[in-house]
Protein backbone atom coordinates (compact mmCIF):
# COMPACT_ATOMS: atom_id res chain seq x y z
CA UNK A 1 0.00 0.00 0.00
CA UNK A 2 1.64 3.43 -0.89
CA UNK A 3 2.20 6.16 1.84
CA UNK A 4 0.23 9.10 2.39
CA UNK A 5 2.40 11.64 0.84
CA UNK A 6 3.16 14.90 3.37
CA UNK A 7 3.44 18.66 2.25
CA UNK A 8 6.57 19.98 2.62
CA UNK A 9 5.69 22.90 4.85
CA UNK A 10 9.50 24.44 5.02
CA UNK A 11 9.20 25.63 1.30
CA UNK A 12 6.00 27.59 1.61
CA UNK A 13 6.56 31.22 2.05
CA UNK A 14 5.01 32.86 4.90
CA UNK A 15 2.37 34.92 4.54
CA UNK A 16 1.24 38.28 6.13
CA UNK A 17 -2.40 39.62 6.93
CA UNK A 18 -2.83 43.32 5.19
CA UNK A 19 -5.53 45.53 3.99
CA UNK A 20 -5.23 47.02 0.93
CA UNK A 21 -5.59 50.70 1.25
CA UNK A 22 -7.16 51.81 -2.25
CA UNK A 23 -7.87 49.73 -5.16
CA UNK A 24 -4.46 48.16 -7.09
CA UNK A 25 -3.38 45.87 -9.30
CA UNK A 26 -0.69 43.29 -9.22
CA UNK A 27 0.82 43.03 -12.77
CA UNK A 28 2.95 39.71 -11.45
CA UNK A 29 -0.01 37.66 -10.72
CA UNK A 30 -2.87 40.12 -11.78
CA UNK A 31 -4.64 39.72 -8.68
CA UNK A 32 -6.81 43.01 -7.93
CA UNK A 33 -7.35 44.42 -4.98
CA UNK A 34 -10.61 46.49 -3.62
CA UNK A 35 -9.61 49.12 -1.38
CA UNK A 36 -10.17 48.28 2.42
CA UNK A 37 -10.51 44.51 1.22
CA UNK A 38 -7.84 42.05 3.53
CA UNK A 39 -6.02 39.22 2.10
CA UNK A 40 -2.74 37.21 2.62
CA UNK A 41 0.22 38.21 1.27
CA UNK A 42 3.93 36.72 1.21
CA UNK A 43 5.95 38.28 3.26
CA UNK A 44 7.94 39.77 -0.19
CA UNK A 45 4.64 40.95 -1.32
CA UNK A 46 3.84 42.70 1.71
CA UNK A 47 6.80 44.55 1.92
CA UNK A 48 7.08 45.80 -1.59
CA UNK A 49 3.13 47.05 -1.01
CA UNK A 50 3.49 48.23 2.14
CA UNK A 51 6.29 50.41 1.07
CA UNK A 52 4.00 51.87 -1.66
CA UNK A 53 2.05 52.57 0.49
CA UNK A 54 -0.51 50.21 -0.78
CA UNK A 55 -0.84 48.25 2.15
CA UNK A 56 -1.16 47.96 6.30
CA UNK A 57 -0.84 45.33 8.44
CA UNK A 58 -4.37 44.27 9.68
CA UNK A 59 -2.72 44.49 13.00
CA UNK A 60 -1.92 48.00 12.64
CA UNK A 61 -5.62 49.37 12.60
CA UNK A 62 -5.95 52.66 14.66
CA UNK A 63 -6.55 51.80 18.54
CA UNK A 64 -9.87 54.17 18.12
CA UNK A 65 -11.50 51.74 15.58
CA UNK A 66 -11.06 48.87 17.66
CA UNK A 67 -14.04 47.81 19.94
CA UNK A 68 -13.58 49.50 23.84
CA UNK A 69 -12.53 47.30 26.52
CA UNK A 70 -14.86 46.91 29.88
CA UNK B 1 17.17 30.72 -28.23
CA UNK B 2 19.27 32.46 -30.78
CA UNK B 3 17.60 36.00 -31.53
CA UNK B 4 14.37 37.00 -30.29
CA UNK B 5 12.20 40.33 -30.20
CA UNK B 6 12.12 42.50 -26.71
CA UNK B 7 7.73 41.52 -26.92
CA UNK B 8 6.95 39.55 -23.56
CA UNK B 9 10.29 41.42 -21.75
CA UNK B 10 9.23 42.44 -18.31
CA UNK B 11 11.01 45.06 -15.32
CA UNK B 12 10.23 43.91 -12.23
CA UNK B 13 11.11 45.90 -9.08
CA UNK B 14 11.80 44.52 -5.05
CA UNK B 15 12.10 47.00 -1.82
CA UNK B 16 14.40 44.07 -0.33
CA UNK B 17 18.74 43.23 -1.05
CA UNK B 18 19.49 40.19 -1.62
CA UNK B 19 21.53 38.29 0.67
CA UNK B 20 23.98 37.10 -1.72
CA UNK B 21 24.85 39.55 -4.68
CA UNK B 22 24.76 36.50 -7.27
CA UNK B 23 21.58 34.77 -9.06
CA UNK B 24 20.76 32.89 -5.99
CA UNK B 25 20.35 35.94 -3.55
CA UNK B 26 18.38 37.97 -5.87
CA UNK B 27 16.18 35.14 -7.49
CA UNK B 28 15.02 34.58 -3.87
CA UNK B 29 13.72 38.15 -3.54
CA UNK B 30 9.90 38.62 -4.46
CA UNK B 31 9.59 41.04 -7.07
CA UNK B 32 6.35 43.06 -7.99
CA UNK B 33 6.43 43.61 -12.26
CA UNK B 34 5.89 47.16 -13.33
CA UNK B 35 2.90 47.51 -15.38
CA UNK B 36 2.31 48.84 -18.92
CA UNK B 37 5.97 49.17 -19.86
CA UNK B 38 6.32 50.67 -23.55
CA UNK B 39 10.18 50.30 -23.76
CA UNK B 40 12.74 49.11 -21.49
CA UNK B 41 16.23 50.96 -22.64
CA UNK B 42 19.95 49.88 -22.87
CA UNK B 43 21.42 47.92 -20.20
CA UNK B 44 24.83 47.13 -19.72
CA UNK B 45 28.23 48.14 -17.79
CA UNK B 46 29.96 50.46 -20.02
CA UNK B 47 34.31 51.97 -19.43
CA UNK B 48 35.61 55.27 -19.26
CA UNK B 49 38.15 55.52 -22.16
CA UNK B 50 41.47 56.82 -20.79
CA UNK B 51 43.49 57.98 -23.48
CA UNK B 52 47.41 58.85 -24.44
CA UNK B 53 49.22 60.42 -27.38
CA UNK B 54 52.51 59.90 -27.28
CA UNK B 55 54.79 62.09 -29.07
CA UNK B 56 55.98 58.85 -30.94
CA UNK B 57 53.24 56.54 -31.89
CA UNK B 58 49.71 56.15 -32.21
CA UNK B 59 47.23 57.08 -29.47
CA UNK B 60 46.82 54.72 -26.65
CA UNK B 61 43.75 53.57 -25.19
CA UNK B 62 42.51 51.82 -21.59
CA UNK B 63 39.85 50.95 -20.46
CA UNK B 64 39.24 53.24 -16.94
CA UNK B 65 36.57 53.15 -14.59
CA UNK B 66 33.32 51.00 -15.23
CA UNK B 67 29.73 52.64 -15.17
CA UNK B 68 27.16 50.13 -14.70
CA UNK B 69 24.85 52.60 -16.90
CA UNK B 70 21.23 53.43 -16.51
CA UNK B 71 18.05 51.96 -17.12
CA UNK B 72 14.95 54.04 -18.59
CA UNK B 73 12.18 52.67 -19.27
CA UNK B 74 8.87 54.25 -20.35
CA UNK B 75 5.54 53.82 -19.51
CA UNK B 76 1.90 54.20 -19.22
CA UNK B 77 0.81 55.85 -16.23
CA UNK B 78 -1.44 53.42 -14.15
CA UNK B 79 -2.39 54.85 -10.77
CA UNK B 80 -3.74 51.27 -9.59
CA UNK B 81 -0.27 49.25 -11.16
CA UNK B 82 1.65 48.06 -7.74
CA UNK B 83 5.06 48.16 -9.83
CA UNK B 84 3.96 51.53 -10.61
CA UNK B 85 3.28 52.35 -7.26
CA UNK B 86 6.55 50.93 -5.67
CA UNK B 87 8.64 52.66 -8.69
CA UNK B 88 7.29 55.58 -7.65
CA UNK B 89 8.42 55.22 -3.75
CA UNK B 90 11.87 54.59 -4.86
CA UNK B 91 11.92 57.50 -7.12
CA UNK B 92 10.66 59.65 -4.08
CA UNK B 93 12.81 57.91 -1.99
CA UNK B 94 15.36 61.08 -0.76
CA UNK B 95 18.10 58.13 1.13
CA UNK B 96 20.67 55.93 0.04
CA UNK B 97 18.50 52.95 -0.29
CA UNK B 98 19.11 50.07 -3.25
CA UNK B 99 16.28 48.89 -4.56
CA UNK B 100 16.64 45.68 -6.70
CA UNK B 101 15.67 45.32 -10.25
CA UNK B 102 15.02 42.10 -12.31
CA UNK B 103 14.44 42.66 -16.15
CA UNK B 104 13.14 38.95 -17.89
CA UNK B 105 13.54 38.96 -21.21
CA UNK B 106 10.84 36.61 -23.50
CA UNK B 107 13.10 33.42 -23.74
CA UNK B 108 13.60 33.49 -20.00
CA UNK B 109 16.84 35.40 -19.77
CA UNK B 110 17.66 37.55 -16.87
CA UNK B 111 19.03 40.47 -15.56
CA UNK B 112 19.30 41.64 -11.86
CA UNK B 113 20.65 44.56 -10.42
CA UNK B 114 20.50 47.19 -7.42
CA UNK B 115 19.81 50.78 -8.25
CA UNK B 116 18.55 53.74 -7.06
CA UNK B 117 15.40 55.76 -9.11
CA UNK B 118 16.88 59.32 -9.87
CA UNK B 119 13.38 60.60 -10.87
CA UNK B 120 10.75 59.35 -12.72
CA UNK B 121 8.88 62.22 -14.51
CA UNK B 122 5.75 62.18 -16.11
CA UNK B 123 4.94 63.41 -19.21
CA UNK B 124 1.90 64.82 -21.08
CA UNK B 125 2.29 65.16 -25.07
CA UNK B 126 -0.49 65.75 -27.61
CA UNK B 127 -4.07 64.46 -27.64
CA UNK B 128 -3.28 61.33 -29.15
CA UNK B 129 -0.97 59.65 -27.12
CA UNK B 130 -0.82 58.19 -23.22
CA UNK B 131 0.10 59.67 -19.86
CA UNK B 132 4.09 58.53 -19.63
CA UNK B 133 6.34 58.36 -16.82
CA UNK B 134 10.34 57.45 -17.60
CA UNK B 135 12.25 56.67 -14.64
CA UNK B 136 15.99 56.80 -14.41
CA UNK B 137 17.08 54.12 -12.87
CA UNK B 138 21.19 54.48 -12.22
CA UNK B 139 22.40 50.71 -12.13
CA UNK B 140 24.58 50.37 -9.20
CA UNK B 141 25.86 47.08 -8.73
CA UNK B 142 27.31 45.03 -11.34
CA UNK B 143 24.75 43.04 -13.41
CA UNK B 144 24.25 39.34 -12.75
CA UNK B 145 23.07 37.63 -15.96
CA UNK B 146 21.01 34.42 -16.06
CA UNK B 147 20.72 32.45 -18.78
CA UNK B 148 17.57 31.26 -20.36
CA UNK B 149 16.38 28.02 -19.08
CA UNK B 150 17.04 25.10 -21.66
CA UNK B 151 13.87 23.78 -23.12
Amino acid sequence: MREKETTVSDTKPKMVRGKATRDFTDATTERRFAAKSSHDFTEGEFGNFLAAGLVVAVDSTPAEAKPARG
Amino acid sequence: MGSQTAAGSSLAISVASPATSDAAGYAALTYTDVGQVEKLGSIGASFAKVEFQPLKGAKQKYKGSADYGALQPSMALDSTDAGQAIMQTSADDESQKLYSFRVTFSDGAKRYFGGRNFGMPETADGADSMLTGAPTIEICTKIVKVAAPAT
